[in-house]
This record gives structure tokens, sequence and C-alpha cells, in this order.
């Protein structure tokens, strides 16, 4: 029973969603609601798991004060940090100006409204909804803006370097087809660097007819030699994902026994 | 004289093995001296898969519904982010509005920054002009085809918690269906979730804006329609913002991406002369081994018939 049950739902469940896939019948349309909206709500857990996850290992690593805790100490920390600056960030929002003093500095304001009290009570010191309003909740939104959004993009940007220093050591044309890659990756660089695309269309290509411009040799590589290998990659790996679709329909693979399936 | 071809050797190997730290500076310099020279700009030509997106964007009505999705996070928010913000100085300024969401989770923080400060130079209003939904988890099949079922399903409220029944620009967005166009700006495959679900399955037509490194996977999308058009790393957004200029949506749409394009010319240019050396290096030493090993043969051969 306890392999039997799960294939059985697995099967199916993966028949019928393949079923409203050609026959788009009510009755299968709403159960194909149905199952995305658990996938959405296991989606949400999943978050949750990954979270605690990440928490558990990282603290694991800080207390035995391995190699590298720092880094799962930081981590940690930053975690934390965020979390709270998001989740409590309604602490931070000051409450917002009275009507009254915001009419008095307005200059441009009805001289009434001045006298008038404000229609509204003043919003309250803490919104917990607010938390991850940005216009409201500005330690959040620092964090964000002047933390996390350098570091990240930092190290996003070493990748500039660290391809500049593997194309000079990977890039050598030691055959004909390495070479025709070396020519394609070269033509590519410069096309779709404007600098060099403008000049060369300027000083070359309007003045020998038979050279085209450098934008449309890189077009017609992407467009063309580029897509076909692509389309190849694609329909295959659409082919296995078939194959694999139809193994774990059919109970030759049951990956969602977690190894326990055999 | 006798030692001149050892030393040409020499050259021709350190060339080979140049320290990565040279090619590092090299890279540094190219990027920020074009930032610090006022005045450097480079002529941006556009090409097709930008134009086509400019053109599904110019073709829509006034009142048009556009998803962008930003799928991605502060890493290549120099890439994306002047796409976003080309896009939506395009949609206002066609007073299209505009449903921000997410499949990333910085996704939503990023959308609200760019949406705020586009608004603000067309002012438009949050919740009447555009809507940030936020952030979904679940994967775009759950997301999409969800919404495709009723948008309140999936965002019950926007990013900051107000119900979609209080937000006046929802009532032209029930489904997925009333929307013209959904634009995934990513840096990795989500525009073509976006096209195998809401393009294939509710017919909504589905752009994209992608990182560089990922523009080559997005060729064969564009050619089949499954994509109306694509923005292809920073020079896309660069040629986003000269077809705004050019085309007279706004003439100040100049911005950090066309900024970019000296910096990017001069480092793909530092990349492509290092590539050069490379391989001038490694031509020049096999040719000078197959000499000394000729040469070896020879003076070999001949002290044999001594």
């Amino acid at each position: 029973m306890r392999k039997q049950v799960p294939f059985l739902i697995a099967t199916v469940m993966g028949i019928a969603m393949v079923a409203q896939f050609f026959i788009p019948t009510h009755g299968l349309v709403q159960m194909q609601s149905v199952v995305l909206l658990y996938g959405r709500i296991i989606g949400a857990f999943a978050l949750v798991l990954g979270v605690a996850s990440l928490i558990r290992i990282n603290w694991i690593r800080a207390k035995r004060k391995g190699e590298g805790w720092t880094y799962a100490a930081v981590t940690i920390i930053g975690f934390v940090a965020m979390f709270l600056a998001g989740s409590l960030g309604g602490f931070f929002i000051a409450p917002e100006e009275p009507a009254e003093t915001a009419a008095v500095t307005s200059e441009s304001a009805p001289a009434e409204a001045a006298v008038e009290p404000a229609a509204t009570p003043p919003q309250k010191s803490y919104d917990f909804g607010a938390g991850l309003d940005m216009t409201k909740n500005r330690v959040f939104a620092w964090m964000f803006d002047y933390i996390y959004t350098p570091m990240d993009a930092t190290i996003f940007a070493l990748l500039a370097f660290y391809v500049a220093s593997a194309a000079y050591r990977a890039m050598r044309a030691r055959d004909l087809t390495a070479g025709l890659l070396l020519g394609a990756a070269i033509i590519v660089m410069l096309g779709r660097a404007p600098l060099t695309s403008y000049y060369w269309d300027q000083l070359i290509s309007q003045h020998v007819k038979f050279i085209p411009s450098l934008g449309d040799v890189t077009e017609w590589l992407m467009e063309y030699p580029n897509t076909a290998a692509k389309r190849g990659v694609y329909f295959g790996v659409g082919l296995a994902a078939l194959g694999q679709s139809i193994r774990i329909l059919v109970g030759l693979e049951r990956p969602y026994m977690a190894g326990t399936g055999d | 004289m006798a030692q001149q071809p050892h030393v040409k050797r020499d050259i021709w190997a350190s060339l080979l093995k140049i320290d990565r730290r040279i090619v590092f500076v090299f890279i540094f310099v190219a990027l920020t001296v074009p930032f610090l020279i006022p005045g450097m700009n480079v002529p941006v030509e556009t090409q097709p898969p930008a134009e086509k997106l400019f053109a599904a964007i110019e073709a829509l009505p006034s009142g048009s519904d556009v998803i962008i999705s930003f799928d991605y996070g502060p890493s290549t928010k120099p890439e994306l982010s002047p796409m976003a913000t080309a896009l939506a100085r395009h949609c206002f300024s066609r007073d299209i509005r505009i449903y921000a969401m997410a499949f990333y989770l910085e996704g939503p923080a990023i959308g609200e920054q760019i949406l705020r400060e586009v608004a603000e130079e067309y002012g438009k209003e949050e919740h009447v002009d555009y809507v940030n939904l936020g952030y979904k988890p679940g994967g775009p099949a759950a997301v999409i085809m969800g919404m495709a079922a009723g948008v309140s399903q999936v965002f019950p409220t926007d990013k900051n918690n107000t119900p979609l029944g209080d937000i006046p620009a929802m009532s032209h967005f029930k489904k997925l269906s009333d929307i013209e166009l959904c634009i995934s700006l990513s840096a990795s495959t989500y525009p073509e979730a976006w096209a195998g679900f809401a393009k294939a399955r509710v017919g909504v037509p589905c752009a994209g804006g992608v990182t560089a490194v990922m523009a080559a996977d997005f060729y064969a999308f564009l050619d089949t329609g499954q994509l109306v058009g694509c923005l292809m790393g920073m020079a896309g957004a660069a040629e986003y913002e000269e077809l705004l200029v050019s085309n007279k949506v706004n003439e100040n749409a100049y911005g950090t991406a066309t900024q970019g394009m000296a910096s990017q010319s001069m480092a793909h240019i530092v990349i492509v002369a290092f590539v050069a050396i490379g391989n001038i290096a490694m031509y020049m030493s096999l040719r000078n081994q197959r000499r000394s090993g000729s040469r070896r043969r020879k003076g070999g051969s001949r002290s044999v018939n001594s």
C-alpha cells in the first residue's frame, strides 16, 4: 500500500493534467485550477522550508566554528536584520503629519483647511502591513538600496573580470571548429558593442559594398546558426522530458517516493 | 646574436601566460574611464528584436493593460532596470496601465522604485495607472494559469496589502486574457515560461527582456512569434532608449544603458584584444617550436652523418 497509493495518485493526477491540456472541458479545467492552487500553496511552504534549511545549516556551521564559520554567522545576521526590517518595519514608520500642520505649511492650501480639524485620525505609528512598502519603511528601503543591492551587484559585476581572463585563456583557435567558434564570438562581441559596430559601418561597410554591417552579421549569426543549434537542443530536451514524464506516469520511475520507490 | 631567437620565444611564451591581474587592470580601466569622460556617448544602432517590441507597444491603443514581470534581483539590475525604465516610459507616454508582478523575491521592490520614479515623471498615480501586485511563489505554471482563471485567486492584495477590490485599475484586469501584452524582464528563462503559458494557453502576446548571456536562448522564440520582441542585455536597453528618443516618445530617455555603452564597448574591445594576443602568441610559439624542432632534427642528422 505504501508503494501503490502514491503511484496511483501520481498516475491519475498526471494523466488528468495531460488530459485537461488536450480536452479542456469545464470539469477538467476546474480540477486544473484546484491543482494549481495546491501548487502555489506547496510553493509557499517550499519557501519556508528553504529559509528554515538555510538558517539550520548556517546555525550549525557557526556553532561548530569550523572553517568559514564567520560567513555562516554573517548570513544569519543578514537574514535576521532584513527579516526584522521587513516584517517589523512598521515600527520605523514615522506617523503621518497631522492634517492641520500640513495645511498650515502648505501655501497653496485653502485658508479654511487650516482651521478645519482633520477628518481622519492621524495614522498610528505601527502599521504591520506597510512593513514592505518602501515608500514608508525607509529602514527596509535603505538596507535594500545601500547594502543588499550594491553587494549583490558587486558579486555579479566581478563576472566581467573573470570572463575577460577566461576568454583570454580559453578562446584559442587550436583547430578549425575552435577557430570558427572564436571567429563567431569575436564578431558577436564587436557587433554587440555600439562603438565598434558604428565605426565598422562608417569606415568600412559604407565604402566597400560587399562587406555587410557588423550589426547585420551579428544578427545573422544569432538568428540562423545559433537558433538552429538552440532548436536542436530544445527538441532534444523536450523529447527527453516527454520520455521521462511517460516513465513517471507508468511508474517506471518514482522520484516522488524520494528514493524509496524501488 | 645567437641568443635572439631564444629571446623572441620568451616574449611569445610570456604573452601566452599574462597574469590575470593585468587583464583585470585593463578591464577596470576600460570600464571606468568612459564614465569619467563627460559626454562620451556612443551612437547606438537599433536591432530587430528591440524594434519589434517597440512596435508592439506602439500598436497598443491608449488605455491598454500591460504586465511587466520583474523576474530579477539586484545582481542583474544594471542590465535589466534600464529596460524596465524605458518600457515604463513608453507605456505611460501612451496612457497604458502597467501591472507589475514578480517570480523573483526581490523583483517587487525593484519594480516599485522604477515605477514610482517614472510615474512621477508622467504624473501617473499608483492604483490608477499602475499596480504592483508583488511576488508570488509556486512557479510560473501555477501563477500564470491561476491568473488565467482569476487574478484575485493568485493576488488577493497588491504588494502593500491593499485589497484588489479597492484598487481602481484592477477593474480592467480580472483575468489574464484582459491583458494586451506580458513582458518578463529576467536573468533566467521566465520569458520562456510566459510564452509557454500566457501565449500558448491564454493567447496573450508576450515579450522579454533578458541579460546578454541569456540572449542566445530567445532568438528561437522570436522567430516563431512566441515572443513579439525582446531586449537583449544592456545593449538592448540602450536600443530601446534610442527608439524612444528617435521616435520622439521621450527626448530625455537616454539613461544608464546608453551611458554604459561606451564602457561596454571598451570592455569588449579589450577582451577581443587579449584574445587576439593569446592567439597570435600561441601561433608564434608553435611556429618557433616547430622551427627549433626541425633545426634540432637537422643538427642531429648531421652529427649522425659525420
